[in-house]
């Protein structure tokens, strides 16, 4: 990986068996996170906020995508086109990924799709970026995103706890710690690259 | 919580209840990894039935120890002991 340079083989879409995931800029995330975000339900996932955020402050949070060290991928259903949530992932450490992860077609929920996507994506960023950990913060109310992190083969590496107020239920908002590293991740790659083919 | 084997049994029924499957197809085995129909889904209704079952919120870190019907029993059998 050429320092100080996009990745070009991060810049192409990549696919899995049901869908395209799409490079996107940070004026197409903006959108999609405002239309996220304006969804009370997903809001108490993801934000634990009670009021949707503003567009000033949705667009502060989006640091610019460089194609290098932060980068974002639409999730895109191949059969219909539609585009059903997108992926974050963004270099935190020494070759060393932090990832999230929006669906926010709910008609898409509890059909395998973050798993799906995320093995294509995490083979990607094993192969051209030479990331050797991925890592991901949870909200430990999320149920549903946990075990899509023990799925995964992720393991719960700590907690954080009392991170801020969740403003839905009143009370402090713990985040579980999950990663996959080195021989583990591995593996798993060497698995997920001959199921993807 | 009489026993570990009262702790699997109810472990056993909130993950055939969850996932729609004959109680006798899940075994004190089971874990999501051996489950196809352990989805995300499912796991919401064995996490909301294991809060039910012992009447508190689990803590983040026993949420994410979550993962088999082992470990629910083993849960079930700490909670019921405090």
């Amino acid at each position: 990986m050429a320092r100080g340079k996009p990745i070009p083989a991060l810049g192409k879409p990549l696919f899995t068996p049901r869908f395209e995931l799409r490079p996107v800029s940070r004026m197409r995330l903006f959108l999609m996170q405002r239309r996220a975000m304006a969804d009370a339900e997903l809001r108490g996932l993801f934000l634990q906020e009670a009021e949707a955020p503003s567009a000033w402050r949705t667009w502060r949070r989006i640091r610019r995508l460089n194609g290098r060290t932060r980068f974002a991928h639409a999730i895109i259903d191949r059969a219909s086109g539609e585009t059903i949530g997108y992926h974050r992932t963004g270099m935190i450490g020494y070759r060393t990924a932090g990832c999230e992860v929006m669906i926010f077609d709910k008609r898409w929920w509890g059909r395998g799709v973050v798993i799906e996507t995320r093995k294509a994506l995490f083979v990607a960023f094993y192969d051209h970026a030479g990331v050797r950990q991925f890592s991901s913060q949870v909200h430990s109310r999320n149920f549903a995103s946990i075990l899509n992190h023990r799925k995964l083969g992720m393991e719960h590496t700590g907690t954080m706890y009392m991170m801020k107020l969740d403003e839905f239920r009143n009370e402090p908002a713990d985040y579980v710690l999950f990663s996959i590293r080195r021989e583990r991740l591995a593996d798993k790659i060497e698995e997920w690259r001959h199921e993807l083919g | 919580m009489n026993s570990a084997e009262d702790a699997l049994d109810q472990a056993r029924a909130i993950v055939a209840q969850a996932t729609g499957l004959a109680l006798d197809s899940v075994e004190n085995e089971a874990s999501l990894e051996t489950l196809s129909e352990w989805d995300s889904i499912a796991h919401i209704n064995i996490m909301l039935a294991v809060e039910s079952a012992t009447g508190r919120q689990m803590a983040a870190d026993d949420i994410a120890g979550i993962v088999s019907v082992a470990a629910i029993a083993a849960y079930l059998q700490r909670s019921s002991g405090r």
